[in-house]
């Protein structure tokens, strides 16, 4: 059907990122074909290994979800970071990893929790890491009518999972920097650790340097104290733009590293709290 | 391109701009003209209409996306409550939580979200954080904030109020035709 449209075509979902771009004038012209009622591409399932999340889910629904809820708590606090109420009944996963913003709140958890991503065009399906999506700012691994149809999240044991954002304002602001961290604290070891990074690169990134140093150690003062170095020196590769400084966005990441660490030691398993609200 | 949808309970068919938003079908084609555009980018909620139920900006929903949906707007929001008035809107005229105006369908549409919520779970108050992630995708440039806050507390009420009335008064309705059936001589 898609190509039967004559010309240049786009997808759009809930539209919130597309059409502000296209007053702003920064889209080609194109013929606009909208999924965001394409059932199948919609709600969330569960299986013994995994949750499955259709590509054009508004975040509202995502955050209702009593299975996203337990098994991905970092993706439910994301989500309620995003824009305001009337943005999240619109946005959708798709569009937020579409899009391919350095910032996307949505994108930051489903790096952490290692998310593949399926994308089909007509039968021809692919899976791809979230991480590697997007390839740029605003650029995306995405080819000519390819599609963004669904993300699966491997269940694994953790016990801690934070998303923590740091951002001008609480609702309708754009992160200056924001972490998401999953991990499996057992005894006071830390492993299975996965730590997501948001506006510090060209595209949201791992921060396998602090990754490194917390997997299968003691989670001492030591430890915590060289990952939060590592992360603001090797794994943050900043920008000075009119959001935030290179400097600031460096130092928040081993900020934001902490509080994750700290949240989750103190309060092992109980996610939902976050202290910058 | 034609869409066809339903707006404040009646159905509404016009051809439009394949690149119109909701706003501006909303208030050019259907002369709808409550729904205000602010900001244009999301950002402000001057616009926000429910569609199926669900809060939206209207600036950055097309026209064509509400295809065979239903569209519920500042206009239609009073449709079935005493003086065609929601008990948020009652609410906001009685704390006078207005100022300019231009914001104010706007965060009434957000507002009744939250107190319809509120009305859902046995009309209990809402937290002041319920409140203010209820009314975050809105903004008063006149800064009348407090006052709106307070509204929404009092429109709670007033929904309760109307509840337990139409409880006692569907109550009544209930009672009235046994009675009548049992006098007929049927």
């Amino acid at each position: 059907m898609v190509a039967r449209v004559r010309g240049a075509r786009r997808f759009v979902a809930g539209g919130t990122d597309l059409v502000v771009k296209a007053k702003d004038g920064k889209l080609a012209p194109a013929t606009w074909i909208d999924v965001a009622q394409i059932r199948e591409l919609r709600g969330i399932s569960e299986t013994r290994g995994s949750v499955v999340i259709g590509a054009a889910t508004p975040y509202t629904e995502i955050i209702e979800s009593k299975v996203v809820r337990r098994v991905l708590p970092a993706l439910v606090e994301a989500c309620a970071e995003i824009g305001s109420v009337q943005i999240r009944n619109m946005g959708t996963l798709g569009g937020n990893l579409a899009n391919a913003s350095p910032a996307a709140d949505g994108v930051v958890p489903l790096v952490a929790y290692d998310a593949e991503v399926v994308i089909q065009r007509g039968a021809r399906k692919r899976v791809i890491p979230a991480v590697d999506i997007a390839t740029g700012p605003g650029r995306s691994c995405l080819g000519q009518d390819e599609l963004i149809t669904e993300i699966r999240l491997a269940k694994r044991r953790r016990n801690i999972a934070a998303f923590l954002k740091l951002g001008p304002r609480a609702s309708m602001a754009i992160a200056k920097v924001s972490l998401a961290l999953v991990a499996d604290l057992r005894r006071g070891r830390l492993s299975d650790v996965r730590i997501a990074l948001g506006a510090v690169a060209p595209t949201v990134i791992r921060a396998t340097h602090a990754e490194a140093i917390l997997e299968g150690n003691i989670l001492s003062h030591d430890v915590i104290a060289r990952a939060r170095v590592a992360i603001a020196e090797s794994d943050a590769i900043p920008i000075t733009d009119f959001r935030s400084t290179a400097a600031y966005r460096r130092a928040m990441c081993a900020v934001l590293l902490g509080r994750a660490l700290r949240v989750n030691s103190d309060d092992v398993g109980r996610s939902g709290h976050n202290p910058l609200r | 391109m034609r869409v066809a949808c339903e707006v404040n309970g009646v159905a509404v068919v016009r051809e439009v701009a394949p690149g119109a938003t909701l706003l501006d079908f909303l208030r050019y084609d259907v002369g709808l003209t409550g729904s205000k555009e602010g900001c244009g980018k999301g950002e402000c909620g001057a616009c926000t209409v429910e569609v199926d139920g669900r809060l939206v900006t209207s600036c950055l929903m097309l026209a064509a996306q509400v295809e065979g949906r239903r569209v519920r707007t500042i206009e239609g929001l009073g449709e079935g409550h005493a003086n065609l008035l929601h008990p948020v809107q009652a609410a906001f005229l009685e704390c006078g939580a207005v100022q300019c105006g231009f914001c104010t369908p706007g965060f009434v549409m957000a507002a009744a979200a939250v107190v319809d919520a509120c009305a859902r779970h046995g009309g209990r108050a809402p937290t002041a954080r319920e409140v203010e992630e209820g009314l975050e995708g809105n903004l008063c440039r006149c800064t009348g904030y407090q006052k709106i806050r307070v509204a929404v507390a009092r429109g709670v009420e007033i929904a309760a109020a109307e509840c337990s009335r139409k409880g006692r008064d569907g109550a009544a309705r209930a009672g009235t035709p046994r009675t009548i059936r049992k006098g007929d001589a049927r």
